[in-house]
Formats: C-alpha cells, structure tokens, sequence
C-alpha cells in the first residue's frame, strides 16, 4: 500500500499567526474562570502572545519561505508588516482596558476578538494564495464587525456595526468574486499568476476580460477595506460609531493588512501596469482630495480622523502607482508610521471616555490643562500625521513624494504636497483647540492611566526616533521590497 | 569653489554641533525642573543661551576670514542613499547671523525673566507656565541656528520647517486676541511655501541623479553641477522659482506678506526679536547661488518687487493704530531694502544686505523688546492711547530714540550703512543696465517714508498731552535699560566702524559675487568702482 504523501511544511512560517491564534483561544477559555470585568489577566495573557508571536516574526527576518503547499510564505514584507500589527495591537490591548471600564463595557469577548481580529490580519499578508488571504479578510472583518458594536447599549454602535457589516460583507463579496473569476482565467487562485497569460495587445481575448474584470473587482474589495475614494463611505460613520479603542484598532491595523495585500496584487499586477495604473492614480488623486477636504469642515475629531485616513490611503495609493523601489519602500515606511500615529491618537481620543466620550473639537479644548502629558502626546502625533519634520510623518511622505516624482507621477506628487498643507490646516486646528485655554486658571487634573502613558510614550519614541534616525526601517523596507521584486523565493514542500 | 578649511576642522570637529545643540539640551534640562519654579527656570534657560553665546564667540575668534568656503565644517552620513547629510558649515555670511541668533536669545529669555507677573492675554507667560515658554524659546533658537548652519538642503529644509513648531506653539498659546487665526495663518502660509522648496530641491536633484547617477542634496555639490551647465535655463527658471516662492513668503516680501503682520502681531515680544529674517538668508545662501543665470534673469522682476515692498509697505506703516505694527510693516519695508540689495547682484549690494540682515536683528530686536516693555506698563500699544510719554520716561524714551533713529537710517547708525550700501549696490546694478533705475529712485524714497511712520508715531506718543491713565508711569529700571544697551552698542559699533564685521565678510561675499554674476556684469561693475 502507498503511504499517504504529507507535503513537507515549514511551520516557522506560520507559527507568529498561530501563536496569535493560540493566545486567542487561551484568552477566550480563561475569560469563562474569571469573575465579570476581571480582564488584567485576559490582557496580559494577550501581550504575552502577541509579544511571542513577534519574536517568531522576527526570527523570520531575511527568510523567503514558501510552504504549505504555497498557501503559506514568510518574506522581509509580512515581517515589516506584521510586527506593526503586532504592536498596533500590543497598544490597544494595553489601553483599552481603561476605556472600557469607563463606558462600562466590560465584555471580556473584547480580548480574543481583538486578537482573532490580528491573527486573520497577519494571515492577509502571509500569504500570495488569495483563498488564504480572503480567509484572512473575513476573519479580521468578522471580529471587527463585533468590535464595532461592542457598544451595545448605544445606537451609534449598533448603526455603525450594521452599515461596517452590510457594505463590508458587500465588499467581501466583490473580493470573493475577482478570485473566482481568475481562477476562471488561470486555473489558480495565486495572485503571482495573475497575469501569467496576459497580453496587453489582445483585448478580445477571453482570458484578458476574465482579467481585468478579476483585477477591477478585486480592487474594489481591498480599496474598501483600505478606505481609499471613492468607496470610504464608511469610513467617517464607522469610525465614529465604533468604540474608540476598536477604531484605534481598525484605523491601524485594517489598513497595514488591506495595503498590504494591494502592495503584493499590483506588483504582482505589474504587466497589466497600463491598465490599473489610470484607476489607482484616479482613487489616490481623489482619496487625497476627498479626505483632506472633507476633514477640513469635520467637528468630530474622530470623523476628522476618518477622513483624514481616506487622505492617508490616497497618499499610499499614490506610491502604489508609482510602483517604484522608492515609492514601494515609501509604502512601507508609511503604513509603518501611521500604525503608530493612529494608534497614539485614537488613543488620546479614548481617554475622552472619563468625560461622555464626547470627542468634538470642542469637547476637547482644554485637555491640556487637565491632562498635559496627553495634549503634548497628541500635538507630536498630530504634527507626524501633518508630515512636519522631524518625525516619521515626514520621512514616509517623503519617500512617496521621491517616489512619486521619480515614477513621473508629478501632478499626483504636487497634490500629495498641496493636500498636505490642507492636513496642516485641521491637524493644527485640533492642535490648538487642545492648548486653546491651557493659560487659564488651573483645571482639576485628571491623571494618564499608567498604560496609556506607556502607550503614547512608545508611540512618540517610535515616532521622533524615526524622523531622527529613519535609516533603519529605510534599509529594512527597501530591502522588503527588493527580495519581492527578485523573486527570491525558497519554496519548502515535499513534491 | 573653494574647498572645505581642513585646518580648522582639526580641533574644531564639533563646535558648530555643539552651537546648535546647545539650547536642545537646555531644553531638556528645563524639563527636569518642576512646574512653576520660574526662578530656576530663567536661570537654566540663561546658562544655555549664554553657553550658546560663548560657543558663537569661539567660532568668531577661530574665524579665519581670509579663506573661501565654508569653516567648521561636519559631515555626517543621514541617509545615504539618498544623498541626505547633516552637513553643517558657516561663511563669512553666517557666521554674523549665527552670532546675532545667540545674542538676540539670551536677551530674549533675559527679557523673559524680567517680565512682571501679568494677567493671562497679556503675551507674557504666568510664573507657572514660565518653563514651557522657554523650552518653545530654545527650540526655536536651535532650528534658528540650524538653519544658518545647514548645507544640505534635505536637511536645510528640515530645521526651517522645524521653526515653525515651537513658534506655531508661542504664538498659539501666548499669542494676543486672534492668536488661534494668527497662528494657523502664519504655519500654512510659510509649510505652504516651503514645499515648493522642497519639490524644487527634489527636482534638481533627480537631475543631478540622471546626469551622474548619483543622488545628493549637498548644496556645493549641487552648485558646481548647475555652474558647470548641469541645468538648462528653463528648468533653472521653475527651479528658482520654487525657492523664490518659499523664501519670499518667510521674507517676508510684499505680495507675500500678509500672515507676517497678523502673526507677528499677535506673538509675544522675544518670538518677534529672535524671529530673523531666514528668508533673506535663504535666498543668498540657496536661492541664488544654485540658479546664477536664473537670478539674473529674474533680477529685474525682483528688484521690482523689492522697491514696491519698500514703499507699500512704508505706507502701510504710517496708517497703523497700534505701534507694533507700526514696526512690524518696518520690518516688510527693511525686508524690500535686504531684497534690493540682493538683487543688485553685486558685492556692494550683496554687503549692504548681509548688513541691513544684521541691522534687522539689532535694531528691530532693541525696538520690540522696548515696545514690550512699554506694553508691561501701559498695556496697550495703541497710539492714540498714548501720548506725552516723554515726560514720564525719559530713560524710554532716549533709549526708543536712538534705535528709533537707526531704523530711520541715520548716519552714524547702523541703518545708515545697510540701507546705503544696499541702495548703492542697486544702483550700481542699474547703471550697469541690468534693472531699471526707476525702482533704485522708488526704493530710495523709502528712507524718506521711513522718517515719516517713525517720527509721526513718535511724535503722537512722546509727545502732547498724557492721558490721565498714564500719569507715573515708571521708567525703565537699569535691568531693563541694561537689556536694550547692549543692542544699542551695537548700533553704533556697526554705524561707526561697519569694517570691524564686514571684514570677514569680504571674502564671501566676493566668492558669492563670482558665482552668481556673470561676466560681463562683474566687468560693469567693477568700473563703476
């Protein structure tokens, strides 16, 4: 009789996702022996996995592994990115307890959805087979459905859940329906396939419409996810609605995953580069325009927010298009620093928990009298999210300026700069309604809980450290993205 | 080009670095002091900006004036892939400016310290909020310095934007009645600007990329590739633009200068002394020497600009209320004087300028700080409220005259000489028929202007009748007349014997005058001589 042939896996490939996994699940048993609103162990439980999870990552640093009968891979782009998700997510999981105690949300479900939420995250980019990714997307947007609503006792909450819910699950779809019709064209659902049999002179052929239509829909699935114009309706009701920690959570990481696998599909898309490269040019020209303007006239500083991300995704957008070492390296940098910037600034926001969680520029005047430490916090996170050096703001948007120009992409680099300005404009403005009152006579103090201060305290280290000294991830992203271009791969199955 | 002074780097490896830092570290010494012990605070903040000082006063000794180039100079790899050095050096040009940063800082935080307790709005800090005031004030000094000191434009582009933070947040949080407005005003217009000096900066250096494969913002090297043909003139043309642009709004030069008088209006006194004229130097440093045939092809339009800055903004000045602005639209005339200067293109002008930028500082310096003690006692600044204050104060009102005077260009002042030597080079720039002598003969009707906003307004304040409210007004007590002597002195120093700073000088501006004036022009002017 033959034996059974076990293609031969690497399981040091996927072993951070799984101990994600792992962690989620002890978290979810241990929750049942607690008593009620006892989660200081769910949360450290949880740091000790994702802290696990990222020293795996890290061991993979300079691996190209391809495993799992190719479901599976490890290279210098999913260590970048997952190690911000894992400490996107060691942030929330830190501060969030303090803001659910305070609007009274005590679910201790919070921890292993979060982390389920960050598993199916590092998933997304762990892998070039788009069933593996999908699996991925619905995992981390299933866990953020929930987590968006996790406010049960408030309509807002539950609006929001139900509009993220409908429009996503719509989104998935779109997604699910680009996979099959490549797989319709190809014959496989790997996206480095996608255009093995594309020939740009033949727009007649079967396979060529199979394509293109796959790409388009495609597309569309990520850039809502991502919350690029034009399908960032969500965004502002979304972020809004959903407790501050979980949009602390979705802005960051959601958006490192859904340009994570975008920055994989387009490279892997590049024959096709004439023809989606008008389409994202026109998306990144209108996310920065819409986003930027828009936020400009928000009095919700969690709105503003919202659609100061939609600007951010434009910027992304524009090093996607660009497609160049620079720009590509840009796009790391970036999605690197802006995990950090958002994080630290929803952050801030939830602190607003102890005062109505009311989050309008006016609710938060004054904040730096009562809490001086976070109004500094938040000015620097303010002034990287701006792009004034010297922080990591900075250097990101520089790279995809540099990245921009060098692709010839002079109009979408000059409206990246123009609409930077416009950023300024309503960063500064929350800036200063925070110190607008600061001279006057002295407020109560309220104080920082001890994990926000950690929190914030890594986030701005992160932050000047890298507009400072940027050279380490620079070298570290670029070299990402080169190993991705060569195609170093080294394949582990057992055929 | 001359080279780097190898000699001096010797030993000297570190005290430009050591200069710029120096109020960074203050800073963080600040830090360290609990809330509320102004004292101690004035007192740490005092030993930084005078360390800073005594740091300047090595580089004027070790100061070897009779070299080309760049002195002091560090390098350091940033990011080398991309070019991008912390590379620091100062010319005969800077290094005045660097010395006048750190004088006007320590009298700056001198002048905080002497400041009463006042009520809140009143653009002086409460004894509690003392400390964050001066770390603002440090790190703007440092972004100050790095600004005169960096060479490469990455990083060039940096520390002036980084001026924009802590002053964003002095006059945010200390700033008069519209500071908020004011404040956002004065960022988006300079970030704005400055944008355009970065993509500007970027596009030449991809075209230095493309013509030797190799990336680098470095500003000598940048220069020698756009002297040696590196960049057509229509290129050139946008390029200088882009800086033209960024510089002429920190000018700040008329049409661009309308955040100037609302920002600045409403910022508290030493962010308007130590406040300098950046954009001036800008241009001589970067604007012009990178984009020679540019300059000159623009020298025209900018000697326009520069004569109708002179009297637009004179006329202005004489129509203000309030005797702040009344200096502040000085500061946009004297600023259309610095750009006259600059684009004569020439060693006279070029000297009258560098001047006229070191005579802003003192002289404008010593009439804010005056005017912000004036504000202690009287609280308002408006001029139909004040009157007859001659005889309440004559220590004032001496002191107010004589820096008064040297606004107004006096001889035997300093303006004296900047505004002569910058009108001179104009004009010999206009003999030479490079710009039209009609602007040289519009400029220099603002000397006459300048007499008229000056002496009017002192003529309304210091003299007529006192209203009753300030009746035993207090004179200057000798703290404060002591704060303002040293900027006086200095009046007279650069007025009576100007060879003392503009001998390092020379060397400099002769070097700058090859780069960017051609050849025939050099000949012209060389006869006019």
């Amino acid at each position: 009789m033959e034996a059974l042939n076990i293609p031969q896996v690497e399981w040091s490939a996927l072993l951070p996702v799984l101990t994600v996994v792992g962690a989620a699940l002890l978290v979810l048993i241990l929750e049942l022996f607690l008593p009620r609103g006892q989660h200081t162990p769910l949360m450290l439980v949880g740091l000790l996995g994702l802290g696990l999870a990222g020293y795996f990552q890290l061991a993979l640093w300079g691996a190209s592994l391809v495993t799992w009968a190719e479901t599976a891979l490890s290279d210098n782009i999913a260590v970048l990115l997952n190690l911000a998700i894992l400490v996107s997510s060691g942030l929330v999981l830190l501060f969030a307890d303090d803001y659910l105690r305070a609007r009274n949300m005590r679910y201790g479900e919070f921890y292993p959805l979060l982390l389920f939420a960050t598993a199916g995250a590092m998933l997304m980019i762990s892998s070039t087979n788009l069933m593996v990714v999908f699996l991925g997307l619905e995992v981390l947007s299933l866990s953020l459905y929930v987590l968006t609503g996790l406010a049960r006792a408030e309509v807002r909450s539950e609006e929001a859940a139900l509009k993220y819910f409908l429009l996503g699950a719509f989104a998935s779809a779109f997604f699910l329906y680009g996979i099959a019709l490549l797989y319709g064209a190809q014959g496989s659902v790997d996206m480095r396939v996608i255009s093995a049999s594309w020939v740009a002179s033949m727009p007649g052929k079967m396979t060529n419409a199979l394509l293109v239509a796959s790409l388009a829909l495609m597309l569309v699935g990520l850039g809502f996810k991502a919350a690029l114009a034009p399908f960032h309706m969500w965004t502002p009701d979304v972020y809004q609605g959903a407790p501050t920690v979980a949009t602390a959570y979705m802005a960051a990481v959601s958006k490192v995953a859904a340009f994570g696998v975008l920055l994989r599909l387009l490279s892997a898309a590049m024959p096709m580069l004439d023809l989606w490269s008008p389409i994202m040019w026109a998306i990144a020209l209108l996310s920065m325009l819409v986003g930027n303007l828009v936020a400009l006239i928000q009095r919700d500083a969690k709105r503003m927010l919202a659609y100061s991300s939609v600007g951010h995704a434009g910027y992304l957008a524009v090093g996607l298009v660009s497609m160049n070492m620079t720009s590509l390296t840009g796009v790391l940098f970036y999605l690197v620093a802006y995990a950090l910037m958002t994080v630290g600034a929803f952050g801030v926001l939830s602190l607003m928990a102890r005062a109505g969680d009311a989050t309008t520029v006016d609710a938060l005047r004054g904040l730096a009298r009562r809490q001086p430490f976070a109004a500094f916090a938040m000015a620097i996170l303010m002034l990287s999210l701006a792009g004034i050096p010297p922080t990591a703001g900075f250097w990101g948007k520089w790279y995809l300026f540099l990245g921009a120009l060098e692709g010839g992409q002079t109009l979408l680099a000059i409206v990246l700069a123009l609409t930077s300005v416009v950023g300024a404009a309503y960063y500064l403005r929350l800036t200063f309604s925070l110190y607008a009152d600061a001279l006057e006579a002295p407020a109560a103090r309220w104080s920082v809980p001890a994990p926000m201060v950690v929190c914030l305290l890594i986030c701005l280290i992160g932050l000047i450290g890298l507009g400072i000294a940027p050279r380490p991830l620079a070298e570290s992203s670029r070299q990402a993205v080169e190993r991705m271009a060569n195609g170093e791969w080294q394949v582990v199955s057992g055929e | 080009m001359g080279g780097y002074n190898l000699a001096a780097m010797e030993w000297a490896v570190k005290v430009l670095s050591w200069t710029l830092w120096t109020p960074l570290i203050g800073v963080f010494l600040l830090l360290l002091i609990p809330r509320g012990q102004r004292v101690l605070a004035c007192a740490v903040a005092i030993a930084a900006t005078l360390t800073t000082l005594g740091l300047t006063g090595v580089l004027v000794v070790n100061f070897d004036p009779s070299t080309t180039g760049y002195q002091f100079v560090e390098r350091v790899p940033w990011l080398p892939d991309y070019g991008i050095a912390y590379l620091l050096g100062i010319d005969g040009i800077s290094l005045w400016l660097v010395v006048l940063t750190a004088v006007l800082s320590v009298l700056a935080v001198v002048y905080v310290t002497l400041a009463p307790a006042l009520p809140i709005g009143s653009n002086t800090p409460s004894p509690e909020h003392t400390r964050a005031f001066l770390c603002h004030l440090l790190l703007l000094e440092t972004a100050l310095m790095g600004v005169f000191m960096a060479l490469d434009l990455v990083l060039f582009y940096v520390f002036f934007e980084l001026t924009l933070v802590p002053t964003y947040f002095l006059i945010a949080l200390w700033g008069g009645e519209r500071r908020g407005y004011a404040a956002l005003k004065f960022f988006l217009y300079t970030f704005f600007g400055s944008l355009f000096m970065l993509l500007a900066a970027l596009w030449l250096a991809f075209i230095h990329y493309r013509a030797t494969n190799e990336m680098t913002f470095e500003l000598m090297r940048l220069q020698q590739f756009v002297a040696e043909g590196g960049v057509p003139l229509d290129v050139q043309k946008w390029l200088f633009l882009g800086f033209a642009l960024a510089f002429a709004v920190k000018l700040p030069l008329v049409p661009f200068h309308t955040w100037w008088p609302v920002a600045m209006g409403e910022a508290p006194i030493p962010v308007v002394v130590i406040f300098l004229k950046t954009g001036a130097y800008a241009f001589l440093r970067f604007g012009m020497p990178l984009f020679p045939e540019a300059a000159q092809v623009f020298a025209p339009l900018g000697m326009a600009l520069a004569a109708v800055a002179v009297v637009y903004a004179a006329i202005t000045a004489t129509m203000q209320f309030d005797m702040k602005r009344v200096a502040l639209y000085a500061v946009v005339s004297h600023a259309g004087f610095i750009m006259m200067g600059l684009f004569a293109l020439n060693q006279t002008g070029l000297v009258g300028s560098v001047v006229q930028q070191l005579n802003h500082g003192v002289t404008m310096g010593a009439m804010f700080l005056l005017l912000g003690m004036l504000h202690w006692r009287t609280r308002t600044l408006e001029i139909n409220q004040l009157g007859g204050l001659k005889a309440q104060m004559p220590l004032f009102s001496a002191l107010f005259l004589m820096v008064m005077l040297a606004l107004v260009a006096l001889p035997g002042t300093n303006g004296f000489i900047g505004e002569f030597l910058c009108l001179l080079g104009a004009y010999q720039a206009a003999h030479s028929g490079q710009v039209a002598t009609l602007w040289v003969v519009l400029g220099a009707t603002g000397t006459i202007l300048s007499v008229v906003y000056m002496l009017w307004m002192f003529q309304r304040v210091f003299y007529g009748p006192t209203p009753e409210r300030l009746r035993s007004l207090p004179d200057l007590t000798p703290a404060e007349a002591a704060l303002v002597l040293p900027l006086v002195a200095l009046i007279f120093w650069i007025g009576l014997r100007p060879a003392h700073f503009t001998h390092s000088l020379e060397q400099s501006a002769t070097q700058w005058v090859q780069q960017v004036a051609s050849e025939p022009w050099r000949v012209a002017h060389d006869n006019s001589e």
